[in-house]
């Protein structure tokens, strides 16, 4: 299920509150200041810091 | 409580929430009418451990206008939100770090979750920097008295010297506290109490596992941990002896505050 386009418009990364980069073909969104991906499941953006995946 | 075990423990709950405690309901009617009262012409509202999603689908009703944001910390509750509803937009995420930016929402609602947080303040802070100026919070939360012949029998169980291994909740004051160093203003606290009843100590336990909010119950741990539990719930139960079986108290602290 796609994000709704207003949901990525509101959504900011959950540690400094910045914009973010949304790759939804591979089920991520990406913190780019924070090098974090917060995986969304189901179509749900799970925006958990412990749970993110640190980015190379 | 651990986050991680919060979060697992309210998606295996997701499913039997509703239908567990009639308290819930009450809270949940308050909470939509204090909302009513306090922001009348929101037209963006965040829900903070929206749960089931039954406020935010009375809220949609009432106001179909209503822009309506979902977090929780649990995904399993994320997908009853959204079932719930649909109207909605939904998101997995801590109230100490809420994924949006500042000033984003006229009014932030949140019911029956803030008791867990280890400390209020983090996330009173997180409420008003998401609120825009003149932006109103409305939070119910479970306090101090809530379950407290649980308590006692454990008390009387465990012994004076024993640890406290039960869930503490806040009192009026700490709430009070935290909203006025969280820089709200125009705080405006009420209290309710419900007593429910419940066939057996035993009974409320299961009760209490099945919302997911086990984090209430005592966590039987060390030696004679177990005899403990045993010896509180029979105190439990013979402290309250007749035929309508035992009370169960739920401490209720509103609070409308001004960002």
């Amino acid at each position: 299920m796609p994000l709704s386009p207003e949901l990525r418009e509101i959504l900011a990364c959950p540690k400094c509150k910045g914009a973010l980069d949304f790759h939804e073909e591979v089920g991520e969104i990406h913190c780019l200041r924070c090098r974090l991906a917060y995986r969304i499941d189901d179509g749900i953006p799970v925006m958990l810091i412990d749970e993110a995946r640190p980015l190379p | 409580m651990a986050k991680a075990r919060v979060r697992a423990a309210f998606s295996r709950g997701a499913a039997a929430y509703d239908g567990s405690t009639a308290v819930q309901a009450l809270v949940r009617a308050r909470v939509e009418a204090l909302a009513a009262k306090a922001a009348p012409r929101a037209r963006t509202l965040l829900d903070v451990g929206a749960g089931t999603g039954r406020l935010l689908a009375d809220l949609l009703a009432a106001r179909p206008g209503l822009r309506c944001v979902a977090v929780d910390l649990a995904p399993g509750m994320c997908a009853a939100t959204r079932r719930a509803a649909p109207a909605s937009l939904v998101a997995a995420a801590d109230a100490e770090e809420l994924p949006f930016a500042d000033a984003g929402f006229d009014l932030v609602v949140s019911s029956s979750t803030f008791q867990w947080l280890p400390r209020l303040e983090p996330a009173l802070l997180e409420c008003a920097r998401v609120l825009r100026p003149g932006g109103r919070l409305v939070v119910a939360l479970f306090a101090e008295r809530t379950l407290r012949e649980l308590r006692e029998a454990w008390s009387a169980a465990a012994g004076a010297a024993a640890p406290d291994r039960l869930h503490r909740f806040f009192t009026r004051g700490e709430v009070a506290t935290a909203f006025d160093r969280a820089g709200f203003h125009s705080v405006q606290l009420e209290e309710a109490v419900h007593v429910e009843r419940h066939a057996d100590p035993a009974d409320l336990l299961r009760a209490l596992k099945r919302i997911g909010a086990q984090g209430a119950t005592p966590r039987p741990g060390g030696l004679g941990g177990r005899r403990v539990l045993l010896d509180a719930l029979g105190r439990y139960r013979s402290a309250h002896p007749g035929p309508n079986g035992v009370p169960a108290t739920w401490h209720v602290v509103y609070a409308v505050a001004s960002r």
